[in-house]
């Protein structure tokens, strides 16, 4: 194994901090970019027209504006849930807990350890209801 | 189309920017109804606030209305039922030469007579004749504003995509007009 010497370790660190230098650069001149172009798309309109808008188109344009912002908002807070969940029919989940299988903590070993009680038609339809529910992943299906 | 020109001259001391597209003369051609018209005014604020502008009333530059001239040249004019707005889908003519006049900008060109006879039923009416009730609109694309946040919005370049025939009550500038250039009673020239 080679062994640097002192001056190789400081040309290194200087290269280092040249490369840092020039990477905050650019990052500080992305930003500026993107502030010039979020100014000059908020001066631009795509659309004008001369005519004075009627109440009727007033009312319509504020209320498209209210469901735009609506929409944006539910989309927001579903993105904030976890997706894929679905909820378990009300008679598997109680089954499953008479089995000892509490919903929220729910692990594929355990899962299996489980249902050694129940018929192999049993146990494959609780997988199916817990791989459609979202609870466990097919390929835990074992 | 022959000939498309560019040119500047002036007039009593009046500087006149204007551009034109020049079609063959086609005597008594039933679907060609010669019209002119105050588009817009530049340099001045518009009397309300048109459509896209969110509330605010605009002033088009002269510069930005002379580089957009060419623009105007070769599109429709169009018409809505009840003549209080713009159907961009309602072509009934083209405009083939535009002018600046001080602080107005003129067009001319053409209505498709025939297709849409309504149109000179309505332009040669009593009150639309003696009152000049009929006005013009414009409509811009990808308009520059020079300050958002200003009250007025400074337009300082757009393109234009078209025009539209209405009354005048109903366009951002009051101060527009359009008229035939023939009689209506016929065949003569005005």
């Amino acid at each position: 194994m080679e062994v640097m010497t002192a001056g190789e370790w400081q040309a290194a660190a200087d290269r280092l901090m040249e490369a840092a230098s020039a990477l905050e650069r650019t990052v500080t001149r992305m930003a500026e970019q993107q502030v010039a172009l979020a100014a000059e798309a908020e001066s631009q309109v795509s659309r004008i027209v001369a005519t004075v808008e009627t109440q009727r188109e007033a009312e319509l344009e504020r209320k498209l504006a209210e469901a735009e912002a609506k929409i944006a908002e539910l989309m927001a807070s579903g993105s904030a849930q976890p997706t894929g969940r679905k909820t378990l029919p009300t008679t598997m989940a109680t089954m499953l807990a008479k089995q000892g299988v509490v919903m929220e903590s729910v692990e594929a070993g355990a899962i299996d350890g489980a249902l050694t009680s129940l018929s192999i038609e049993q146990r494959i339809a609780v997988k199916s209801e817990l791989i459609r529910a979202g609870v466990l992943n097919p390929s835990d299906r074992g | 189309m022959r000939e498309m020109e560019a040119r500047l001259y002036r007039t009593r001391g009046l500087a006149v920017a204007a551009m034109a597209v020049e079609f063959p003369e086609v005597n008594g051609h039933p679907n060609r109804l010669p019209f002119e018209g105050c588009l817009t005014l530049v340099d001045v604020p518009s009397d309300r606030a048109p459509s896209g502008a969110r509330g605010h009333r605009v002033v088009l530059t002269k510069e930005a209305a002379e580089k957009a001239l060419p623009s105007l040249l070769g599109m429709a004019v169009d018409y809505k039922a009840g003549w209080d707005g713009h159907d961009a889908r309602q072509k009934c003519g083209i405009i083939t030469s535009a002018h600046l006049e001080g602080q107005r900008l003129m067009v001319s060109g053409f209505l498709f007579a025939r297709d849409f006879p309504e149109l000179e039923r309505r332009m040669c009416g009593v009150k639309a004749n003696a009152d000049g009730e009929m006005g013009m609109s414009y409509e811009l694309a990808d308009a520059h504003v020079a300050d958002m946040r200003a009250q007025v919005w400074t337009l300082t370049s757009a393109t234009f995509t078209g025009a539209a025939i209405l009354l005048r009550e109903k366009a951002a500038y009051r101060n527009t007009s359009f008229k035939l250039r023939r009689r209506c009673n016929g065949r003569t020239a005005a």
